[in-house]
């Protein structure tokens, strides 16, 4: 089956016959595509080309099985859309590795930036807004899902690999040319009516909201920076609380959303198009497509109209059919699941461009279906209103804690200390020495300063947890391997987000203390820092992480984010990044951090560095 | 005519099917017979379709009203599960009278209660109706015997209707101002379920489930549809085809007969010309008691455009309503002529008869468009467009006859009709089946 979804890679998985020859399971082999076509044509005569654009999806396969005995059990096969060339929900891609800053770039710009060279360039518009925001360690679908919401724009991925964007008129039908109703006849003069044998509708409010609270950053009143939530409520968004608690009251149910791209004057704007999209609820609609043409009536991200009285109905619509008038809803389709059937094509492409005919090993039944419902685009949401699955797109969850804590009460105007998921040692600190607003350091392994520090191994539920302190001893001038790059003044009342600054591998961290037994799968490695000031008055920092496990080739990065101190007390900063490994860790990991400060450091004279890192095999 | 049974509309009009067994098991009953003795192979034959027609599948719910003369605790309502006929050439099948087996597997509801699920609104127009100008209504079977709405302004208009091969009821109220998300509820007993019935007959008989007809010569090409050869009626209005055209005749029950029928002409451009093919195809789109829609089909001459006629009845409509299409670039217009030497007079919706009939009605038409030509003279004519997306031409019209003409009432005047077709309402039936719905 084929499971296509709007703006998401979506799935894919296809069972071959057990007759499959073993050449032919041979031939397979994951990370190479799958083209599935209208109809089957051979591969006589047949080139690249050719292939491609008769494809009506293309997916990447990532999931071979192939575990019985040739001849008798069937082989499956599986993976996402091409567009998964894009970034994956979970944050793999090709991740942004130097700063992308915007400044009312058209989208087309905007688009071409972040365009990874795994997908060609397609048609895209200018019609969405212009773009003013920095990107940084993001996928490009990571770019997408928080700036397509604001600029008020959509993207999808041709199936011969291509990246179209634009506004939704420009990528999709607006105005339905289809309708599906049961008892229809497939015949009617100004639209295309489809009969559907059932049509279901289910729906799940439980992810309902109210009210969103953004993490993002205003500017304080007495300069510098506070952490705050841009938030935004039905008012803002013009639309009308249809529910009320169990007391009566207006559901009040707020979600307390991430804001991956830490730039001020977006933060509302961000924050809305969070409630706008979790204002609705999922609206899950089955129709039963055998009467209709998928690939030639319509296609994802279209809109098509459903009439089923007395559940699916819309006043305003009135469309002449079956010798009366329906009225029916306009809805978007979400996601649609099909069936390969016998007589679709379906080809094997090989890395060099090769391709395997298999499609006479493939034959499925069973119903196509669609989603229809509300469209899930958001930074906070990457699929279908589900803000954990959000969540865990950006990868953040212990800033959602931290913010969560935050949430429950008044900003409070003092924070205490190892306010954390982790376990956090504050008696290690180092003074400051630059009189940058910026300072940069690492954490460094044995070549570079030296390693100092302790070591903590602590088992915790078999994984393996240990802490790195810096010691005291040290200064700021011993750890400040890079030189600072501010390009601007260090007291302004803002962040001083160096555009063009790079991460110096060179100085990353080799732990050969790390375990090497205990992984099997997976390292994830999470990096807190946090900073104090005996001053009163506004500090704030901001903190961007990387990580990695291969010697540094690949880094995997943590999104900025910001610190703000109010008083003397010391603010806490949690950070996280994940390094995957497919197996096989040698022991190797690598971290490294880098501090902004917005204001001229005097104020600003400890930090302290706390690395955690953690296996789960 | 004795009548024995009748399964849905199967036996209706024509009596003649003999029960020789029933088989009881829990609320499946099965019934088992022989269609015979009835005065022609046509009546054989189209009682087979009545009974295998109304069977349960996607796009008929297989509800029927059974009633038997022989065995009377028989009568209530079932689903008509699975029926089977058996012809067989040694048994005299095809001969004159024609001898057909019948099997009929049903399960009973054990309700005579029912709701009305409706949907509709106020439709957009062109003649500055808004609001609750529309009069939205609904019909139970003729004989219904109690209805439950909460909705208040409710007016109970009654008309005459022809009376049904067993009549006991000779009108049909319908009741006015229900409006969705409304679900009216009505209880009737199962021998007047069909009373009022928006129904179709073909060639004489009643027609059940959704068949498709067409006429065809001696070498298999398609004919015209004859003079008669299908009427939809509601027992309160009537259409009928008539013979090689793509006329059509619309009458109104007076309650003794058939009065003021007046033959239409369907034009196919701005000047009023009338068309000149004929329907070939007639395919039932709708056989509901509460609502029958059938869409008539025919080729324009000399080109390939389909043309085409959605005509659908309510039961309780005092009104047809019409929509034409042609898919045709030769067709620039579609709407109605009237075959009156008499003048006609404009009012909101579209045009009627000027002076009374000799039955002392009045025809009218009306759209919800409004109408792009008209003539008001002799034979008047009107036409407009509702919708047009390239050669594609469909408008939405109303036919029907002005009850008492220029003395009419005020819930019957060719306008307070207009306000029931501008406030489209759909209706479907479903049964109350207490433990829960089989359905």
């Amino acid at each position: 089956m084929i499971t296509e979804e709007l703006m998401q890679p979506g799935r894919w998985d296809l069972s071959l016959s057990p007759l499959t020859p073993i050449a032919i399971r041979q031939a397979i082999v994951e990370r190479g595509h799958i083209i599935i076509t209208q109809t089957a044509f051979g591969t006589e005569g047949i080139v690249d080309q050719d292939y491609k654009d008769a494809s009506i999806y293309t997916g990447r396969v990532d999931r071979v099985g192939d575990l019985g005995i040739p001849g008798e059990s069937p082989m499956s096969i599986g993976g996402a859309h091409i567009s998964v060339w894009l970034g994956d929900s979970d944050g793999r891609g090709d991740v942004l590795d130097t700063t992308q800053s915007f400044s009312a770039a058209t989208w087309s710009a905007f688009i071409a930036a972040i365009r990874p060279q795994s997908i060609a360039a397609g048609t895209v518009t200018n019609n969405p807004t212009a773009v003013t925001s920095d990107f940084f360690a993001l996928t490009p679908k990571g770019c997408l899902d928080y700036q397509c919401p604001i600029s008020g724009a959509e993207w999808k991925v041709t199936d011969d690999g291509k990246l179209d964007s634009g506004t939704q008129a420009d990528l999709f039908v607006t105005t339905p040319e289809v309708l599906a109703a049961h008892r229809s006849l497939n015949q009617e003069a100004l639209i295309k009516a489809r009969h559907s044998p059932n049509i279901g509708v289910s729906i799940d409010a439980s992810k309902w909201v109210s009210k969103v609270h953004l993490a993002g950053t205003v500017e304080a009143a007495a300069g510098g920076e506070d952490i705050i939530m841009a938030s935004a409520d039905l008012t803002d968004i013009s639309e009308s609380n249809p529910y009320k608690d169990f007391q009566g009251n207006a559901d009040n149910t707020a979600v307390l959303v991430n804001n991956p791209v830490a730039f001020v004057s977006q933060a509302q704007a961000a924050a809305e198009a969070a409630l706008t999209e979790l204002y609705n609820i999922d609206e899950l609609i089955t129709l039963d497509l055998s009467n209709f043409n998928v690939s030639a009536d319509f296609e994802v991200g279209d809109t098509i109209y459903v009439y089923h009285p007395p559940r699916i109905v819309d006043d305003t619509n009135q469309l002449v059919w079956m010798g009366g008038v329906a009225f029916p809803k306009a809805i978007r389709v979400f996601a649609m699941t099909w069936p390969v059937r016998r007589g679709m094509g379906v080809y094997y492409r090989d890395k060099d461009g090769n391709y395997t005919d298999l499609s006479p090993y493939v034959d499925e039944v069973g119903e196509a279906t669609i989603d229809v419902g509300v469209q899930r685009t958001s930074p906070i949401g990457s699929a279908r209103g589900v803000a954990q699955a959000a969540l865990n797109a950006i990868n953040q969850p212990a800033q959602v804690f931290y913010i969560a804590e935050k949430a429950a009460s008044a900003l409070p105007s003092t924070y205490p200390e190892g306010r954390s998921m982790m376990a956090i040692s504050t008696d290690t600190t180092w003074p400051l020495g630059s009189t940058d607003g910026l300072v940069e350091t690492w954490i460094t392994g044995a070549g570079a300063a030296g390693y100092r520090g302790r070591q903590v191994y602590t088992e915790v539920n078999g994984h393996y947890t240990f802490h790195r302190f810096m010691s005291g001893t040290d200064t700021w001038g011993n750890w400040q391997l890079l030189s600072p790059k501010l390009t601007g003044s260090g007291t302004g009342t803002a962040y001083n987000i160096v555009t063009a600054d790079t991460w110096e591998t060179a100085y990353s961290l080799t732990d050969s203390a790390f375990p090497t037994s205990s992984f099997g799968a997976r390292i994830n490695a999470a990096v807190s820092a946090w900073a104090r000031s005996p001053n009163a008055g506004q500090l704030a920092h901001r903190i961007q992480c990387e990580i990695s496990r291969d010697g540094g080739s690949t880094w995997t990065s943590g999104r900025p984010q910001i610190g703000t101190q109010y008083s003397a007390a010391s603010t806490f900063v949690p950070l996280m990044a994940h390094a995957t490994s497919g197996g096989g860790v040698t022991g190797t990991i690598q971290v490294r951090i880098r501090v902004y400060s917005s204001v001229n450091d005097t104020d600003f004279d400890d930090l302290q560095i706390t690395a955690t890192i953690a296996g789960n095999p | 005519m004795a009548f024995t049974l009748s399964i849905g509309r199967f036996g209706i009009d024509i009596g003649a099917a003999h029960p020789q067994s029933v088989r009881w098991s829990g609320d499946q009953v099965v019934i088992s017979g022989h269609v015979k003795d009835v005065a022609s192979l046509d009546e054989a034959l189209a009682l087979r379709d009545q009974l295998v027609n109304q069977v349960r599948r996607p796009g008929t719910d297989g509800i029927v009203a059974v009633v038997s003369a022989l065995d009377p605790t028989l009568d209530g309502f079932y689903i008509l599960d699975s029926a089977s006929v058996a012809a067989q050439s040694n048994l005299a099948s095809y001969q004159s009278t024609g001898f057909l087996p019948f099997t009929a597997s049903l399960t009973k509801l054990n309700t005579n209660m029912f709701e009305s699920s409706i949907t509709g609104a106020l439709l957009s127009n062109s003649v500055g109706k808004s609001g609750t100008d529309g009069t939205p209504f609904i019909a139970p079977s003729a004989g219904f015997s109690t209805l439950h709405s909460p909705s208040a302004g409710l007016a109970v208009l009654t008309r005459a209707i022809e009376q049904h091969p067993h009549a006991l009821i000779s009108q049909s109220q319908r009741i006015v101002n229900i409006t969705p998300p409304e679900v009216p509820v009505w209880t009737v007993e199962p021998l007047l379920y069909y009373h009022g019935a928006a129904t179709l007959k073909y060639n004489g008989f009643v027609v059940q489930g959704l068949p498709t007809f067409h006429a065809t010569d001696e070498n298999s090409v398609d004919t015209a549809l004859n003079d008669g050869d299908w009427e939809l009626s509601n027992g309160i209005i009537r259409i009928r085809g008539k013979a090689d055209s793509v006329n059509i005749y619309l009458a109104m029950w007076g309650g003794v007969s058939w009065e003021s029928e007046i033959e239409i002409q369907m034009i196919e451009d701005t000047f009023g010309t009338v068309s000149t093919s004929f329907w070939e195809h007639l395919q039932v789109v709708r056989c509901d008691p509460e609502e029958t829609t059938i869409r008539l089909i025919g080729i324009l001459n000399g080109s390939t455009g389909q043309n085409s006629m959605d005509l659908s009845l309510r039961r309780g409509a005092v009104h047809v309503r019409v929509i034409q299409t042609s898919l045709n670039a030769l067709v620039s217009a579609v709407g109605f002529k009237f075959v009156d030497a008499n003048a006609a007079s404009s009012f909101t919706y579209g045009i009627h008869r000027t002076a009374n009939d000799s039955d002392g009605n009045r025809w009218v038409v009306g759209s919800r468009t409004g109408l792009t030509g008209q003539s008001m003279s002799s034979n008047p004519w009107v036409a407009g467009d509702s919708g047009v997306s390239g050669d594609t031409l469909q408008a939405d019209y109303y036919l029907a006859i002005e009850r008492d003409g220029t003395g009419a009432g005020g819930w019957e005047d060719a306008e307070a009709v207009g306000d029931e077709y501008l406030h489209h309402i759909s209706e479907k039936v479903y049964p109350i089946v207490p433990g829960g719905a089989l359905l």
